[in-house]
């Protein structure tokens, strides 16, 4: 299989969230160059290229990577930690997409380094429009850095 | 001095007197005897010369005459006398020729009386001169004269020039010479006796009885038996002396008194003080020891005095750097004399006691004594032992209790954590996936299909209204407070201004007094006026002219805040389900609602120490309470 080149990385555990969330992009056309990873470790090895994605290139940065903070195995934060920490990933933009809205989680996310903190709304209807707004401004406004 | 200062005045003054008298006495006698005894020598020698020359006159006379037995008559006649013991004429040679002893004549005088010197033989027939000699030794006055005896006719020479030899006895007229010095001095003596014994008297009278007095009240008061002082009378220094004496004896006993008063004090706190009293000279020998000493370490008294304190210490004290042994002085460094000291005690039986000891250094003539006054503090370590591991214990206690409350804190955040993020992701699912069928599949339900999803849609919006509610109310318990000073009616006209849309902004009447400004933390504060104003604006919505009035009042160390409407308001029976979570007291159809936002107001007041109440009747408004303290000890 082919080695693509990612825009998105979604970084979510709840299928269903993650589903809701591709929905929402599919609805403006960004979820062209998409990938789901279900937990933290995967999404660590999928980025620094290790375990099963040796194969890829390391050099190929996502615009963006919508990241949960409750993960199986490396929860959010650390995934973010350790992605903030090496000198080739500091630069991918990390948007926390959560729905806790616990202060100290907010706290310790920025000061790791993340570029955003986006709590996931209940109702379905504004959930779409946060996802939405997340998606255009990410791949569309923002520059990507070079 | 001593034997004077042994022997009364009253005597040794009289009998030194007497001995000089009789001493000056006898030398005045001794003189005036030699006087007289040389006058009696001369008028004895001018007697015996003119009698000599008157017999060697009648003697020449009558040999002359050729009557010798006239001249023996003449001689013999002077004879009479006893005091002419021996009188004699010798011719030339020296051969007794007349005597007044028969027995002596016709023989050499030289041979016969011892007395005789017959120098004076051939020396007076030459010059005729007369010698009368005084020999003391013998009492006796020796005369020689030379006297022409005889001119005989076969005589070679018609003058025979013999000596007249006397010799006279003054040892009879010597021996009366006492007896006329005595007649003449014993008035004298008299008059002097008189004169002694009077002055005998003066002294004992004036001076020795007196004095007598001064010895005896001394002595009575050296004896302790004093009435304060001695009447001396008299004149001059004895008065003096008498009323010196009494001053010193009044002074005296002012001082003796208060040392008495003195002495009885510190006898009495010897004895009743609660803690032990040791005092030792300088070389630490006990020399008192009191009766809570004797409690203390068991001895009596009697058992310690006389030896080194060194005895009541532990080996420990014993010797100090030089190793001999001074007492309290090794146990306890000079500079910390005075303060209190911990040390540790050996008792009779060979138990130890631990001590607090103050040492005090008295210095009395050069002797340093040392006092020690020592607190039986074996108790007190004992109960500040048991404080300690009580306290300690208290501290484990209170750091397991800690412990458990940072671990029962850290569940109840998991869990709020896990609420928060569990229990909405499924909300989310059944809402997104129930409007994604609404909105894509809507055209193959009818109308009941279409009525069933949004009640499904609308009990999840509720559901995560109630778990966004639930998670507030258990942060609220949580959070810490950061306390500052609230301007309260800012803080209430600007909520209302949050809270209110413009719709009701025109049906309402927002009335707010002066509210007083308070301490507290702005974020919660601001919650309780959310709630309270919020649910203030529900209520009353049904109302046309809907009336909230916002009022303050002060009461003693609070301020009572009180918010008023006058919506559907409630039945008082219901007042104690107000503030309880999840309660509610309408139905959703009526007003929507979680029933947390008066448990969060409720949790918030609590935690600022006041209080919070509701008065109401139904259909006729209701009335909310809640009092805050004026100042804030903010901690947590």
């Amino acid at each position: 299989m082919e080695i693509e080149q990612y825009e998105i990385i979604i970084v979510e555990d709840n299928a269903y969230d993650a589903e809701l969330m591709v929905r929402s992009l599919k609805e403006k056309n960004l979820a062209n160059q998409l990938i789901v990873l279900e937990d933290g470790e995967d999404a660590l090895d999928f980025i620094f290229c290790r375990g099963k994605y040796t194969a890829r290139n390391l050099s190929s940065l996502p615009k963006v990577i919508f990241l949960d903070i409750k993960l199986p195995k490396v929860d959010g934060l650390e995934v973010l930690r350790q992605l903030k920490s090496n000198e080739q990933t500091r630069t991918i933009p990390i948007v926390i997409v959560t729905s806790s809205k616990e202060d100290p989680d907010i706290e310790t996310a920025y000061k790791l380094g993340a570029n955003s903190y986006v709590v996931k709304p209940v109702e379905f209807d504004d959930f779409l429009k946060t996802i939405n707004q997340l998606g255009l401004y990410w791949l569309v406004v923002n520059e990507k850095p070079r | 001095m001593k034997s004077i200062q042994s022997v009364s005045l009253k005597f040794w003054l009289p009998s030194l007197i007497l001995i000089a008298f009789i001493l000056l006495s006898a030398g005045l006698m001794v003189q005036e005897k030699i006087v007289w005894e040389s006058d009696l020598i001369k008028t004895r020698k001018e007697f015996i010369t003119y009698d000599m020359a008157s017999l060697k006159r009648e003697m020449e006379k009558e040999i002359l005459t050729n009557q010798p037995l006239e001249a023996r008559q003449a001689l013999l006649a002077r004879g009479v006398n006893i005091e002419y013991r021996v009188l004699i004429a010798t011719d030339e040679q020296g051969r007794i020729q007349y005597a007044t002893r028969f027995e002596l004549v016709g023989q050499l005088a030289v041979d016969v009386l011892p007395g005789f010197d017959s120098q004076y033989l051939s020396a007076l027939k030459h010059n005729h001169k007369t010698v009368v000699i005084h020999n003391d030794k013998h009492q006796l006055i020796t005369a020689y004269f030379p006297i022409t005896l005889s001119r005989r006719p076969d005589a070679i020479r018609a003058v025979d020039t013999g000596i007249l030899f006397l010799v006279y006895d003054l040892s009879s007229a010597q021996q009366k010479i006492w007896g006329q010095v005595w007649q003449v001095y014993w008035p004298l003596l008299m008059g002097a006796l008189i004169l002694m014994i009077l002055m005998i008297i003066f002294i004992n009278r004036f001076v020795d009885s007196p004095m007598q007095h001064l010895i005896l009240s001394t002595q009575r008061f050296s004896r302790g038996e004093s009435d304060g002082g001695c009447c001396i009378t008299g004149n001059g220094e004895l008065a003096s002396l008498g009323t010196v004496f009494n001053e010193m004896m009044v002074q005296l006993n002012e001082r003796l008194s208060s040392l008495e008063i003195s002495n009885k004090r510190y006898d009495t706190i010897f004895k009743t003080a609660p803690d032990a009293i040791i005092t030792t000279d300088e070389r630490g020998i006990i020399d008192s020891f009191n009766p809570v000493a004797e409690k203390i370490f068991l001895y009596t008294a009697k058992e310690v005095i006389g030896k080194n304190a060194c005895m009541l210490m532990t080996d420990g004290y014993k010797t100090n750097k030089e190793g001999y042994r001074d007492g309290f002085s090794s146990m306890v460094d000079k500079k910390t004399f005075g303060m209190g000291r911990e040390l540790t005690g050996r008792k009779k039986d060979g138990s130890t006691v631990e001590l607090l000891i103050s040492v005090a250094e008295t210095g009395i003539q050069g002797d340093q004594c040392l006092s020690a006054i020592l607190i039986d503090i074996t108790d007190r370590k004992r109960v500040e032992e048991e404080l300690k591991k009580y306290r300690d214990n208290l501290e484990d206690l209170v750091s397991e209790r800690t412990t458990q409350l940072e671990t029962a804190n850290k569940e109840l955040k998991a869990f709020s954590y896990s609420v928060s993020h569990d229990l909405r992701a499924p909300l989310r699912a059944i809402e997104g996936f129930t409007s994604i069928l609404m909105k894509q599949y809507v055209a193959e339900f009818d109308d009941e299909g279409k009525r069933l999803g949004s009640v499904i849609q609308k009990n999840s919006r509720k559901m995560s209204n109630l778990i966004d509610d639930l998670l507030a109310f258990s942060r609220m318990g949580r959070t810490s407070m950061h306390c500052s000073r609230i301007d309260m009616q800012n803080l209430a006209n600007t909520v209302f201004d949050e809270a209110s849309t413009p719709e009701n902004r025109q049906r309402v009447r927002f009335n707010i007094g002066d509210l007083c400004k308070v301490e507290g933390d702005t974020n919660m504060i601001r919650q309780v006026w959310i709630n309270l104003i919020s649910n203030a604006l529900k209520f009353s919505s049904n109302h046309k002219q809907a009336v909230i009035s916002v009022t303050c009042r002060e009461e003693g160390d609070e301020l009572i805040y009180c918010i008023k409407d006058n919506g559907v308001g409630f039945d008082m029976k219901y007042k104690d389900k107000l503030f309880g979570v999840f309660q509610r007291l309408h139905s959703e159809k009526e007003f929507e609602g979680t029933g947390v936002g008066l448990a969060i107001a409720q949790r918030i007041i609590l935690r600022h120490g006041g209080q919070i109440w509701g008065e109401g009747e139904k259909n006729k408004g209701a009335s909310f309470y809640f009092s805050l303290p004026k100042k804030q000890n903010c901690i947590g």
